[in-house]
């Protein structure tokens, strides 16, 4: 995977309405084998997204907590 | 005397207009707005369920203050490097400083067989006749399933799908029809308010008034000969009657250069200082922009009153603050109030803060035309409604 | 010149007062606005405050005696001192004594096992605190 066919999404800082939404924008456009790397300041932002993988069934590829943000990094595999 | 330098305003909504009388003294102020009138976005909802259209537009030439030029037309193309811009009527106009406000384009065809449900069903995000469409189901429904189903996490005013839900419950009972009706609300997120704290506050309130919530559920496709929606984490849902909350995209200008719109067509600009990348002489403010945390008047007059200050000279910056009231039938209301550092207050429905909501919405237009007067009162009550110090009172 | 200015600035000033006018009809237009503030106004509480309002302000004039208002300041520090977790074990502890009660009448053996138990006596000795503080 090239750095260039990953997306990544900066929801830091954001709490109304919350890093999920923009999860949620970037996926309607995604397509199945993108790769979407997301951060976060929201501390609910961990389970969030994994009960999101879950759900949808894509692949949560990491999830890691950096100095200033946590950081997940999805691969879509479940889009119809 | 010396020339006053050229400002252009793309745009006379909230933000836009705002932003115009505050400046209307230091410089050569134009806005170019693509329509006479200045439209009240929130009235929607007021028509949606309540029939009422007293708010809903102004013509913008009686919100503008003494000196501020007003240009009647669509703005087809901006060019930051040649700081200049094109209408619809090929005529160019230059500019030593821009802000651009346009707001956001509704895009149904985004939703397979959005358009036929919106022709059906209507919706309160797009225009006063669509919402008019609302007003008729929720007024002639007896019985059977009715579904708000938001198709887009990151449109206008993040509680309005809860007002919608709330005051359509309202009316199904002051109809006495409520007891037919199961009512649904289906949204992208892990529960039923994304901010985590907030929910804490609306989730009671959906459960006491028998609303069932769908999670992880963005709208798609709908079939309505079937009636059924189809969610892009790949759920069914089946109706009776069903408003799906458009997709929201930016605006319809070509800007240049090219990396300054993102995908979906949202001005790339600087969450603190709505700058667009490094263009010292051009601001987005408003839904438009990438620097809204959320779609709200609230945050396009804030960051308004933040250019304002930085093409002055001043240092401000962009506090994140939201207040967005939120309405939730039967004369209640509560306000989901946050900033990029705390997350959303607990702020419990009342009717005072019903009251407040009303109070914001009756001052809106003395509040753009008269930013001189109000500031210091909005200042006040930002200071006071801080979310660290809410945080406080409603832990 | 200056007679100019002059007009200008009644004209600006009629034209304020006018979108002024405009704001106030656009309040007392809001019907719902209106009732809510009346509903605000016109309930049982507010018919309470107004019944009792010869006591209140007595209860008012008391409180602000200066020697009973070193008394709430002392009041004040006390409760301001006080850990949440203690106030919550009490409010809990007070809530299973009620239940108790409920149940059955308490005997006067279960009052003084619970008496013993160390939340509750915590709890019982945090009011006489108060009460010594209100009372001194
Ligand atoms: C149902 C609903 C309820 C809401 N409730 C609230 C609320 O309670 N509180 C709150 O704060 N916010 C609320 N909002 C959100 C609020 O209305 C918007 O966030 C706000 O209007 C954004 O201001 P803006 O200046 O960015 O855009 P807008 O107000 O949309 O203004 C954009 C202007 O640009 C013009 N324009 C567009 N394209 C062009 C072009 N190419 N050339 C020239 N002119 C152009 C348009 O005609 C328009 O006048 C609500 C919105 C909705 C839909």
């Amino acid at each position: 995977m090239s750095e260039k066919e990953k997306k990544v999404i900066d929801a830091r800082g954001l709490s109304c309405p919350g890093p999920i939404t923009n999860l949620t924008k970037a996926y309607r456009n995604a397509k199945n084998g993108d790769v979407l790397e997301i951060w976060a300041t929201d501390p609910g932002f961990k389970s969030d997204i994994k009960a999101w993988i879950e759900r949808t069934k894509n692949e949560l590829v990491d999830l890691k907590e950096d100095k200033d943000k946590i950081i997940a990094v999805i691969k879509i595999t479940a889009k119809k | 005397m010396i020339e006053k330098e050229k400002f252009l305003i793309v745009g006379g909504g909230s933000g836009g207009a705002i932003l115009a009388n505050s400046l209307a003294k230091e410089f050569d102020v134009t806005v170019i707005n693509d329509s006479p009138n200045h439209y009240y976005w929130p009235q929607l909802l007021q028509i949606a369920f309540r029939n009422d259209y007293s708010n809903l537009y102004r013509p913008l030439s009686s919100l503008l203050v003494k000196g501020v030029n007003l240009i009647i037309d669509s703005v087809k193309k901006i060019d930051l490097q040649e700081r200049s811009i094109t209408l619809s009527t090929n005529k160019k106009l230059s500019y030593d400083y821009i802000a651009i406000a346009p707001g956001v384009t509704i895009d149904h065809k985004s939703i397979e067989g959005n358009e036929k449900l919106v022709n059906q069903f209507g919706d309160f995000h797009s225009t006063p006749e669509n919402a008019s469409k609302v007003f008729n189901i929720v007024n002639s429904m007896k019985k059977g399933t009715f579904v708000i189903s938001v198709g887009d996490p990151y449109h206008r005013c993040p509680p309005s799908p809860y007002e919608g839900i709330l005051l359509a419950d309202e009316v199904f009972r002051l109809r006495g029809v409520r007891e037919n009706i199961n009512m649904v609300l289906a949204v992208p997120y892990p529960r039923a308010y994304p901010a985590e704290t907030f929910n804490e506050v609306l989730e009671p309130i959906l459960k006491e008034r028998g609303i069932n919530v769908m999670t992880f559920f963005t709208a798609d496709k709908i079939d309505t000969d079937n009636k059924k929606i189809t969610s892009l984490e790949g759920e069914e849902l089946s109706y009776d009657a069903a408003i799906v909350v458009p997709v929201h995209k930016g605006p319809k200008i070509e800007i240049k250069p090219e990396d300054s719109v993102n995908q979906d067509g949202f001005i790339n600009a600087d969450k603190l200082t709505n700058q667009i990348l490094s263009y010292d002489d051009a601001f987005a403010i408003g839904d438009a922009s990438t620097s809204t945390n959320a779609k709200t008047g609230v945050t396009a007059h804030l960051q308004a009153k933040v250019v304002a200050k930085r093409v002055l000279g001043l240092d401000a910056k962009n506090t994140g603050r939201t207040n967005c009231p939120t309405e939730i039938g039967f004369q209640k209301g509560t306000f989901v109030i946050s900033d990029y550092n705390h997350p959303a207050v607990k702020v419990p429905a009342n009717t005072i803060n019903f009251i407040m909501k009303r109070l914001f919405a009756d001052v809106y237009w003395d509040v753009i035309k008269h930013p001189e007067f109000w500031d210091p009162i909005f200042d006040v009550y930002f200071e006071r409604t801080e979310p660290e110090v809410l945080w406080r009172i409603f832990k | 010149m200056e007679e100019i200015n002059e007009a200008e600035l009644q004209s600006e000033s009629i034209e304020r007062l006018l979108n002024l006018v405009e704001l106030l009809n656009n309040i007392l237009k809001d019907e719902e606005l209106l009732k809510a503030i009346s509903n605000l106004l016109v309930s049982e509480e507010t018919f309470l405050v107004i019944d009792r309002l010869p006591q209140l302000i007595k209860l008012i004039e008391k409180l602000t005696r200066q020697e009973n208002l070193e008394k709430l300041d002392l009041l004040l520090g006390l409760l301001e001192s006080l850990d949440k977790e203690i106030l919550n074990k009490m409010g809990d502890s007070l809530s299973v004594m009620k239940k108790k009660e409920e149940a059955k009448p308490m005997s006067l053996s279960g009052l003084i096992t619970s008496l013993s138990q160390p939340e509750v006596s915590k709890g019982l000795s945090l009011m006489l605190n108060l009460l010594k503080v209100l009372g001194s």
